[in-house]
């Protein structure tokens, strides 16, 4: 650290704290909402380079992870918006994830393809809330939109996963 | 959380942590993203010599009142700015060039300022130094290392001189005007609510260290409009609440956030951000703080693998009659016997019932500096008594290893003791 001056290595040092904590679930969130590992692993590198140029401008209004997700997420949409993401290929199926390290069963699988299938709106919220277990409040300022909305959206998602696993108990 | 919301989220997690756990993270990212970070271009703004002279004779007014910090503040002024004045002059460079170092080290000599050793490295081996860091440098003498402890009226002109060298377009900080509340005004506030909600005394310097900041920002960085303060007060042990203050200009309370002590119920990651909140980068941390957090590990649910590869590591104080820590790093530094090589980071530590030194230590070649990326990153583990090296790696940027492995021993990253099977998922 000492090659830096003192305000970038206390940025380095928040930094190397939030990919610490966060690397892995933003990686799985943006796989998730991008179904592409590259797009994903770019998108988390992405996401963490604009948290570090802004952490001096960090108000802390929010807390440091809704701060993070809101990020994440936009940074998400930004690479959903791209030409090249609208040529991918958006069926997934098993063979499109990466093969696990650890062991997982056929349920959580078909959970994890369910959850990938959903429309984006929907995908988002459920992710929020089950995976990053945040609040609706905090989910609606993630997404810049009203508490109510959010807790629509979730009823919906349920409903939706709950069609998509055909009678699965993801009620 | 309600009891549904668990189920399922817990169904949700494991099914995307177990299905998606190859997803392999990125051990540099950390690293990669500095280095993108100064590699991207900074917006420069032109200045005329009549506002750089107004601005300079009014910083110099301002200055002359806080007359403990004068002297490195006046060298900053009057030496340093016109040299990287001159420099932009020739372009946008954002480094001095040797020969401007060369002077620059030849003025600090004759003012009696004493530069860093990077900055000396970096001019006996010929390579120019980061304008931004130079300045910081040559201040944090007097104002302190840490930007977060400077006082308001340093943070102040710190940021007017960013914004001369066209680092930032504008200053976030400010100095409160006369119909804004004052320093002291917003403490006593602080003070009397947090005493009301808490029952903590935070004016009691031995338990709180306090930094303040008068900005005037917004978290995707733009201007909010007026400038608000933020106040922290830290704990200096485990013991007591962090808290987290934002005022309006005129000293209303927006926001007080108290981090609590953890609590039994606290997983061990919880712990472990709470220990790096109160100090920071692991690499700073002391022997004793690694000890610290292993007791506080103890019997609790991990809550991550971070947190149970730390428990595991069973961290120690040196035992008597062992090497001391400055002996061993000492010999560290020998084994790597790599110039340009500095300690980062010591734990003293059980290894398969075997106390250990492991001491990292990066390298930083003088053309790698201001490069984003350290050349050389090294991992000795040694006997504590023997001072026997069991094992030395040499990393380089890019190398796919655990981002643990520098405070956990070799033994247990490879072999790790399983989880918590209830945290597995």
């Amino acid at each position: 650290m000492e090659r830096t001056n003192e305000i970038e290595a206390a940025s380095e040092e928040i930094l190397n704290r939030l990919v610490a904590q966060y690397q892995t679930p933003l990686r799985r969130m943006c796989f998730v909402i991008l179904r592409d590992e590259e797009l994903a692993k770019d998108a988390v590198q992405d996401t963490f380079f604009k948290a570090y140029k802004n952490i001096a401008a960090f108000r802390r209004e929010c807390s440091e992870k809704t701060w993070l997700m809101k990020i994440a997420i936009n940074t998400c949409r930004d690479v959903k918006r791209s030409a090249w993401f609208r040529l991918l290929d958006r069926r997934v199926t098993p063979e499109d994830l990466p093969a696990p390290i650890v062991q997982t069963s056929e349920e959580s699988v078909e959970l994890t393809i369910a959850i990938m299938k959903l429309p984006p709106k929907l995908k988002e919220v459920i992710i929020l809330y089950y995976y990053q277990q945040m609040t609706t409040r905090e989910i609606a300022d993630v997404l810049s939109i009203p508490q109510s909305t959010v807790s629509t959206r979730l009823r919906k998602a349920k409903e939706k996963l709950k069609f998509l696993l055909e009678g699965g108990d993801a009620q | 959380m309600n009891n549904l919301k668990n189920k399922r989220s817990e169904q949700i997690k494991n099914a995307l942590d177990t299905t998606l756990s190859g997803l392999q993270d990125d051990p540099w990212l950390s690293q990669r993203i500095i280095q993108a970070s100064k590699r991207a271009v900074k917006p420069r703004i032109r200045f005329s010599y009549g506002i750089i002279l107004a601005v300079l004779l009014l910083l110099l007014a301002a200055t002359a009142v806080a007359a403990v910090y004068l002297s490195s503040q006046q060298f900053i002024q009057q030496e340093v700015l016109p040299i990287a004045k001159e420099n932009d002059a020739d372009g946008y460079e954002e480094k001095f060039s040797n020969q401007e170092l060369s002077k620059i080290v030849q003025l600090a000599q004759e003012n009696g300022i004493e530069l860093s050793d990077d900055m000396m490295t970096a001019f006996e081996n010929g390579f120019g130094y980061n304008e931004q860091s130079a300045i910081m440098e040559i201040v944090s003498a007097d104002f302190g290392e840490k930007y977060y402890s400077w006082s308001i009226e340093q943070k102040y002109w710190f940021g007017e001189m960013m914004v001369l060298l066209g680092f930032r377009t504008y200053n976030p900080c400010h100095l409160p005007s006369e119909d804004e509340a004052s320093l002291q005004d917003c403490l006593l506030t602080i003070q009397n609510r947090i005493w009301e909600d808490y029952g903590d005394d935070i004016t009691n310097a031995s338990i709180w260290k306090q930094s303040v900041s008068f900005e005037e920002l917004s978290e995707n960085g733009t201007m909010h409009g007026n400038p608000h303060w933020y106040f922290n007060f830290d704990s200096l042990d485990l013991q007591h609440n962090l808290y987290e203050v934002e005022l309006t200009a005129q000293g209303e309370i927006i926001s007080v956030k108290p981090s609590f002590v953890p609590s039994d119920d606290s997983t061990g990651n919880e712990i472990v951000d709470q220990f790096g909140q109160i100090y920071g980068y692991y690499g700073n941390w002391s022997v004793e703080t690694w000890v610290s957090l292993g007791q506080a590990l103890k019997g609790r649910v991990p809550g991550g693998s971070r947190a149970w590869f730390f428990a595991c590591a069973n961290y120690i104080l040196p035992p008597t009659n062992s090497m001391p820590q400055a002996e061993a790093e000492q010999l560290a530094l020998q084994a790597v016997g790599k110039e340009y090589t500095k300690v980062d980071g010591v734990v003293c530590c059980l290894d398969r019932g075997t106390p250990i030194w492991k001491i990292g230590l990066k390298t930083l070649y003088p053309q790698d500096i201001g490069s984003g990326e350290y050349s050389h990153i090294w991992l000795v583990e040694m006997d504590c008594f023997s001072g026997e090296i069991n094992n030395i790696q040499e990393y380089s940027p890019g190398s796919q290893i655990s981002p643990l492995i520098q405070w956990v021993p070799r033994s247990i990253i490879e072999n790790p003791p399983p989880m918590p099977e209830e945290e597995n998922g």
